[in-house]
């Protein structure tokens, strides 16, 4: 089955969530994309992408004991299935296909 | 620990996004707020959260729409219905009292000093406060009936008491008595819709805890 077509902050968050691993909850990734791109997304965002991708199931969320630190509220903890894990690899595919030939022109010697 | 900023949690809260993300929205942005106040103080905490509560505005309000049914829309036009009636009714007895007040003193409608600059300045200004009072009870109201996306109704309803003060007069051909100025019939509208999301607020903010988990 071929896997879902990404959007840019789609594969991002998908490769924080498995840069993460284990507890990827939204603040953690919201944090690790923030400090890989240097652009400030803001929660909603993150959240709209990460129930979009768990929409298209991607990943699955389960939800933690509330936290105080939170107001009280759960986290909500986000892992990659395994149609996740096959979309990460179609989408590393296509940018090593895509980005093939490319290296030698955009060296400074070329330039 | 300390809390993020209860209004502007509340008013987050009352944009009515399903209960998950929004708690999941609202959680990250006290638990950030909660790291920030001890890395960089409470203001700079504070002017982050201003910030990221307006970033997160549209996302929590496509949640609702996502998730909102026929059923909401005939709710919504429910409640505004049902608070337009109850306000509408006591503005119309109150005025009633007024304008008997004003009668019985003497003056009738064309007697009062329109002509006079100052004087029907501050009657119109009485006029717009009394206006803004009610709009203000309106959206309260209307806050208090709809649990579910209270600021989403109130913000409906606002918007359409200033379309219908606006666009009432032009489809229906209602004559607008030349005695107003044209600041007064441009802020009456503006005052109808503020203060209509004002009161929403204030219901919101008097609310219960914005911590709901479902």
């Amino acid at each position: 089955m071929t896997p879902p077509t990404l959007g840019p902050l789609e594969l991002i968050i998908l490769l924080a969530v498995a840069r993460i691993g284990e507890g990827a909850h939204g603040l953690a990734i919201r944090r690790d994309v923030s400090s890989r791109t240097k652009r400030d997304y803001s929660v909603g965002a993150v959240y709209t992408t990460l129930q979009r991708l768990e929409t298209k199931g991607l990943v699955s969320s389960r939800t933690t004991d509330p936290l105080p630190v939170r107001g009280g509220r759960s986290r909500r903890e986000f892992k990659l299935t395994a149609s996740g894990r096959r979309a990460l690899r179609q989408a590393e595919r296509v940018a090593a296909s895509v980005w093939a030939g490319v290296g030698t022109t955009m060296s400074p010697e070329r330039a | 620990m300390t809390a993020p900023p209860r209004t502007i949690e509340r008013v987050l809260a009352g944009l009515g996004a399903k209960p998950d993300f929004r708690n999941a929205v609202l959680g990250d942005l006290a638990e950030e707020f909660a790291c920030r106040v001890d890395a960089d103080g409470i203001e700079s905490a504070t002017r982050w959260y201003r910030r990221e509560a307006v970033r997160a505005v549209p996302h929590l309000l496509r949640s609702w729409l996502r998730g909102a049914r026929l059923g909401d829309v005939g709710h919504i036009a429910g409640v505004i219905a049902t608070a337009y009636i109850r306000i509408a009714a006591i503005a119309f007895i109150l005025g009633g009292v007024i304008v008997g007040v004003v009668q019985v003193l003497g003056y009738q409608d064309r007697s009062l000093p329109w002509s006079n600059l100052l004087a029907s300045s501050m009657i119109l200004s009485c006029l717009l406060l009394f206006g803004g009072v009610f709009s203000t009870l309106a959206g309260y109201l209307a806050a208090r009936l709809d649990s579910r996306s209270p600021l989403v109704t109130v913000a409906t309803f606002g918007t359409l008491l200033l379309l219908g003060t606006v666009l009432a007069p032009h489809a229906f051909s209602i004559p607008v008595p030349r005695r107003f100025p044209t600041w007064y019939l441009t802020a009456v509208p503006i005052v109808e819709f503020f203060g209509t999301i004002l009161g929403g607020i204030l219901r919101v903010r008097a609310s219960g805890p914005a911590s709901v988990e479902t």
